[in-house]
């Protein structure tokens, strides 16, 4: 008897899970049908009649906290003020901030939660994390911005790369080398890298651009935790290198100058845009940087007198008066131009989804940017780079951020250079 | 009819989670997919920890290999990292027994090490993981990683395709919805095994192998094997768990698998009590789902600081709690979450129950913490002090 009640209910249970089980899409024939928003605005996840969401999962716990709370901040002041100037296609637009912490287990979880809530995603900061996200981005069709500079991403579709590779920021320092800095034909030029996405990137685009100048790599593989680096510093001196590139974090750049130094090694550093932080200067290493440190950017440095520039600058010091200064703060403005660009684009097409917001940053060609980048920007094409000038800048006490402005650079190696 | 009330609460476990997937969003389901990936590599763990008296700290390594042994035998041939192009189903079991085979053959250095020792051994193996990650790209991806096939059975895929629509009671059942229940199988035959492993025979011959090595080989225990056989197990469960973590994230990379994954485990095992395949789970859950959900709901709670503002915010409480969490474990709740169960219902029901069913707590011969550091020889030597120690 009780065999037969339970059997009874177990039956009971799977008939009713079935019939309520369907394979029909009842919303597969109208083409995602909801929204309905004003103007014949199509709309979708993330966007209402007065608000459009973007978020931002960043770092703000973890290793590189201090240059995302820039950014954030710098972001959130942008997206206030085109709130003011009356918002992207009639609304509103709000950031959603979530800290990974650098975390990649977080950051897939913190993705689930924001990506049905938001029309397309500002930043995802760091290596692994965004490595860890733009797959799935991908797959939901959303559009992902502020991961760096990593030659990889340019295999996605939905991922905006804020400028340059770092592989062509390296092709570019070794032209910059030999045509300005006077390198002649088989020197040796070092390479001092984080094993990854990042540094490894730019070790591939500096041995390139050696094999077409004649130059030879010395290259050094480091890990973020190596502070301390007196053995690559000697070993460089061994080999005999007249230039030593870097392509690292600041707590590396201020060993390796300090060391280098030291040891009477007297060459031309040149780094990718993450290397460097203001604070440096004020280390005992500052004189030397102040020598012999160049960086090769493909975002303005925050001191360059150009109305893009400028324009962020005020902006920062309005939102943070005693906030710390650095190319932070004019790249998360030129990022949060490059989605508010895409945004304008989706709605003048009237497709305010996140699809739509992919298709309108795909179909932006010439993209002025006011001098936040060297030069207009083409996102026509998934796998090249929108540019492949950079800003050559070195180090000055007497800049504000700490730099100051070369001029801007592309050299024919960085032209030639053929991404992944 | 006491067998059918102590199932009870299982059974009732086991039908909210059948219908979890059709209330809960994404994040629940992603941080739910996390948790139960964690529940299987922390029943092994328990196994080795807490009945085998091993103490690890390699689970990583195994986890690791687990994982890129299920996203190569399942990737695609000729894909830019090297697959095989076999069923999932089989990807699946092949991540076991990879694991497996890897714990056997490091069974011979696991045998003759005990205590700390094997610790620091076992740390050996994570951090040949991370050179191994690295540089064998053509298998790993390298320090990038590598995408992992979703997993299916011949006419339906675990991901957002085929059949591309799919729903149960009006909610749309997409990959994670999917997964779901695949993972909630896997969970619930890896705490069947584990149960009856613990329960059975080689459970009670690895117990004793830990209480005392020299009146377990005295019984008939062959103690090296008995030994190798615990590794073995437990690096099938911990390789069992790497794929699920990769089915779960969808794509892997070495940074998935670092020491901080090792002492997350044993963190799991210690929380939930050294032993008990219940306490492994919630102890896993805990440690797992904590930091997501206070992250996550962090501008709910009004005592949280907004992220980056410099105040007290989710991340930073979430790790604040977990090392609160451990000391608190570790100083009033001999025996984890599990012993602290048993002593609950202990309470309740005065008439101890028919010894057949749970053992309670923890056998008294094993102080919990100090199981991981079995000292045979001296039965004598009160252990409370030697827990608080180490």
């Amino acid at each position: 008897m009780k065999h037969r009640t339970r059997t009874a209910l177990a039956l009971a249970g799977c008939v009713a899970v079935l019939a309520a089980c369907s394979t029909e899409d009842p919303n597969a024939s109208g083409g995602g049908g909801g929204g309905g928003g004003e103007g014949d605005v199509e709309t979708g996840n993330g966007v209402t009649d007065d608000t459009i969401t973007v978020g931002m999962l960043t770092d703000l716990s973890g290793p590189f906290a201090a240059g995302a709370a820039i950014q954030v901040t710098q972001t959130q002041a942008y997206y206030d003020q085109v709130n003011e100037d009356g918002g992207i296609c009639g609304r509103d637009v709000e950031v959603q901030v979530q800290d990974h912490g650098y975390d990649p287990q977080r950051a897939v979880t913190l993705y689930r939660s924001m990506a049905p809530e938001v029309v397309a995603l500002q930043q995802v900061l760091g290596g692994p994390t965004s490595a860890a996200v733009l797959p799935l981005a991908e797959a939901d069709g959303l559009y992902l911005g502020g991961h760096g500079w990593a030659g990889v991403a340019l295999q996605y579709e939905n991922a905006q790369i804020p400028g340059t590779t770092y592989a062509i920021e390296s092709a570019n320092a070794i032209d910059y080398l030999v045509d300005e800095l006077g390198l002649s034909e088989g020197a040796k030029v070092g390479v001092v890298y984080f094993v990854g996405d990042y540094g490894s990137d730019s070790l591939a685009g500096a041995q390139y651009a050696a094999g077409e100048r004649g130059l030879e790599v010395v290259p050094q593989e480091i890990t973020p935790r190596d502070t301390d680096l007196s053995a690559q510093a000697s070993a460089l001196q061994q080999a005999g290198v007249s230039a030593v590139i870097l392509g690292a974090a600041p707590g590396q750049l201020a060993s390796l100058a300090g060391v280098l130094a030291a040891q009477g090694l007297d060459v031309p550093i040149i780094g990718n845009t993450p290397t460097f932080g203001p604070s440096l200067l004020e280390t005992p290493a500052g004189p030397a940087l102040e020598q012999n440190f160049y960086t090769v950017t493909s975002i303005a440095p925050y001191s360059l007198d150009e109305p893009g520039v400028q324009a962020a600058r005020e902006l920062y010091e309005a939102a943070a008066p005693d906030g710390e200064l650095g190319w932070e703060v004019p790249l998360a403005t030129a990022q949060a131009e490059l989605l508010s660009a895409a945004l304008e684009g989706a709605c003048e097409a009237g497709d305010l989804t996140p699809e739509g917001v992919v298709a309108a940053m795909r179909e932006t060609s010439d993209l002025d940017t006011e001098g936040l980048y060297a030069t207009p920007l083409d996102y026509t094409e998934v796998t090249e780079p929108p540019t492949r000038t950079v800003y050559v800048s070195r180090a000055s006490a007497d800049a504000e951020g700490g730099l100051e402005v070369l001029g801007t650079f592309e050299g024919p190696s960085a032209q030639s250079y053929t991404v992944g | 009819m006491s067998d059918l009330l102590r199932r009870l609460p299982v059974a009732l476990a086991v039908l909210v989670a059948l219908g979890l997937p059709v209330v809960l969003d994404g994040f629940w389901l992603q941080t739910g997919l996390f948790a139960m990936a964690a529940v299987v590599g922390a029943i092994g763990l328990t196994l080795l920890v807490g009945i085998a008296g091993q103490l690890s700290l390699g689970h990583a390594f195994f986890a690791a290999l687990g994982a890129y042994a299920y996203a190569w035998s399942v990737g695609e041939v000729g894909d830019r990292a090297a697959g095989a192009g076999l069923p999932p189903i089989l990807g699946l079991v092949l991540a076991g027994v990879v694991a497996a085979v890897a714990g056997a053959l490091f069974s011979p250095i696991s045998g003759r090490l005990r205590g700390i020792y094997l610790g620091l051994a076992t740390i050996g193996l994570v951090f040949l993981a991370r050179h191994l990650m690295v540089n064998l790209e053509a298998l790993t991806g390298g320090f990038n990683g590598r995408a992992v096939e979703p997993f299916s059975v011949p006419g339906f895929s675990f991901s957002n395709d085929d059949p591309d629509y799919l729903a149960i009671a009006g909610v749309e059942f997409g990959g994670l919805h999917r997964l779901w229940y695949l993972f909630l199988v896997v969970v619930l035959l890896a705490a069947w095994l584990g149960r009856n492993v613990k329960d059975s025979r080689t459970g009670r011959a690895l117990a004793n192998v830990r209480d005392s090595e020299a009146a377990a080989a005295a019984m008939g225990i062959h103690v090296a094997r008995a030994k190798a056989t615990a590794f073995v197990i437990s690096s099938a469960y911990a390789g069992v768990a790497g794929a699920l973590m990769a089915l779960a994230y969808g794509r892997i990379a070495p940074d998935l698998f670092g020491l901080q994954l090792s002492i997350d485990f044993l963190v799991m095992i210690v929380l939930g009590g050294l032993g008990s395949i219940a306490g492994a789970a919630a102890g896993a859950a805990f440690v797992v789902m904590l930091p997501l959900v206070l992250t996550q709901y962090s501008s709910e709670l009004p005592f949280l600081a907004a992220p980056g503002s410099g105040g007290l915010d989710g991340a930073t409480l979430a790790r604040l709690l977990y090392g609160a969490a451990i000391i608190a474990v570790l100083l009033f709740l001999r025996g984890g979450l599990a012993g602290a169960a048993g002593r609950l219902r202990h309470r309740r029901s005065p008439p101890p129950p028919d010894t057949s069913g749970l053992p309670p707590a923890p056998p008294p011969s094993a102080a919990p913490a100090s199981a991981a550091v079995p000292e045979p020889s001296h039965p004598g030597v009160p252990t409370r002090s030697k827990e608080t120690t180490s």
